[in-house]
């Protein structure tokens, strides 16, 4: 239920694109095989050297879903984020809206990704709601896009996350 | 260990993809933190998780596409590709659960010379719960 417009305010921000984020680390396959531990993935195409390099790969990849784990910062020193960088750089003034909630997730891998490959990204902002009434409460739908590269330029994956920040109500 | 060869001539839709099960024992979720470098306390702090409303730690989302993934190229074998991986999310996966994700061949089809197949996956806990509905597109070997 729409209870109103978005306001132009808002509509400014949409299409905007954050800087670049670079992953902490280069894709490695000690995270490669932590990963596999954690769902008992067998593929062989991620942890056996043998197989892999005679696979149409040519040698180790790592599971798809390992995008976002590339350019998660790192635990500790504490990263100094410029204020352009990554998802900072949407934040929306919403107003009273402080709970986020993800509703849904889309992850599209264009390209495998292999250890020794660098991988940053950036944010755009595809679309924000006017203000919803749901059963959750009343807040704002927001869609955003992440677009992950490799060393050479290329797109090897994108996500699109869309939010529900809101508040309660009674 | 999946290491046999899916080919697309073979899929039959509405057939069954195999499930796979697991159990986030504390052990898995210390597993789960560590991989996928998620460290937010909601992943792993049961009192954290408590006073933000949840009955106990919620695992990352990145683990259920992790396992998600596994599921697809399980059924694939090494050779299947997951192009697409989209997840509705409609409640957290405890601490404490066990976990299962099996699905179905919604559609085989040919695209841009690819052989892809789109599939309907569900993680669905112990109470029989769908916690997560996900679509899935694969693209696999033909043996033409």
């Amino acid at each position: 239920m729409t209870t109103e417009e978005l306001s132009p305010e808002l509509q400014k921000y949409v299409g905007r694109v954050s800087a670049f984020v670079e992953g902490p680390d280069e894709v490695n396959k000690a995270m490669i095989r932590h990963w596999c531990e954690m769902v008992e993935d067998a593929n062989p195409v991620y942890t056996d050297e043998e197989y892999a390099k005679n696979s149409e790969y040519g040698g180790i990849i790592c599971p798809s879903a390992m995008l976002s784990t590339w350019v998660y910062p790192r635990w500790w020193p504490p990263v100094e984020m410029p204020p352009d960088a990554g998802p900072a750089q949407l934040d929306l003034p919403l107003g009273d809206v402080p709970i986020p909630a993800v509703i849904s997730w889309t992850d599209e891998y264009l390209l495998p990704v292999r250890p020794g490959d660098r991988i940053r990204y950036n944010t755009r902002l595809e679309s924000v709601s006017p203000l919803k009434k749901t059963r959750l409460g009343a807040g704002y739908f927001i869609t955003t896009t992440n677009y992950y590269y490799n060393q050479r330029d290329e797109l090897v994956g994108t996500t699109q996350y869309v939010l529900f920040r809101y508040r309660m109500e009674e | 260990m999946a290491s046999e060869t899916l080919y697309w001539e073979d899929v039959v839709e509405n057939s069954e993809i195999p499930t796979v099960s697991l159990e986030i024992t504390r052990n898995r979720i210390v597993m789960i933190v560590c991989a996928t470098r998620d460290i937010f306390p909601l992943h792993h702090d049961a009192d954290f998780a408590r006073a933000a409303g949840y009955e106990a730690p919620a695992v990352a989302t990145a683990f259920l596409q992790g396992l998600l993934g596994r599921c697809l190229t399980d059924w694939t074998g090494p050779t299947g590709k997951l192009r697409k991986l989209s997840l509705t999310l409609n409640a957290p996966s405890y601490a404490g659960d066990t976990i299962s994700v099996s699905g179905k061949v919604a559609r085989k089809y040919r695209e841009n010379g690819e052989h892809k197949v789109d599939c309907e996956l569900a993680v669905v806990n112990q109470d029989g719960a769908a916690t997560v509905n996900t679509l899935a597109t694969v693209i696999i070997p033909s043996r033409g």
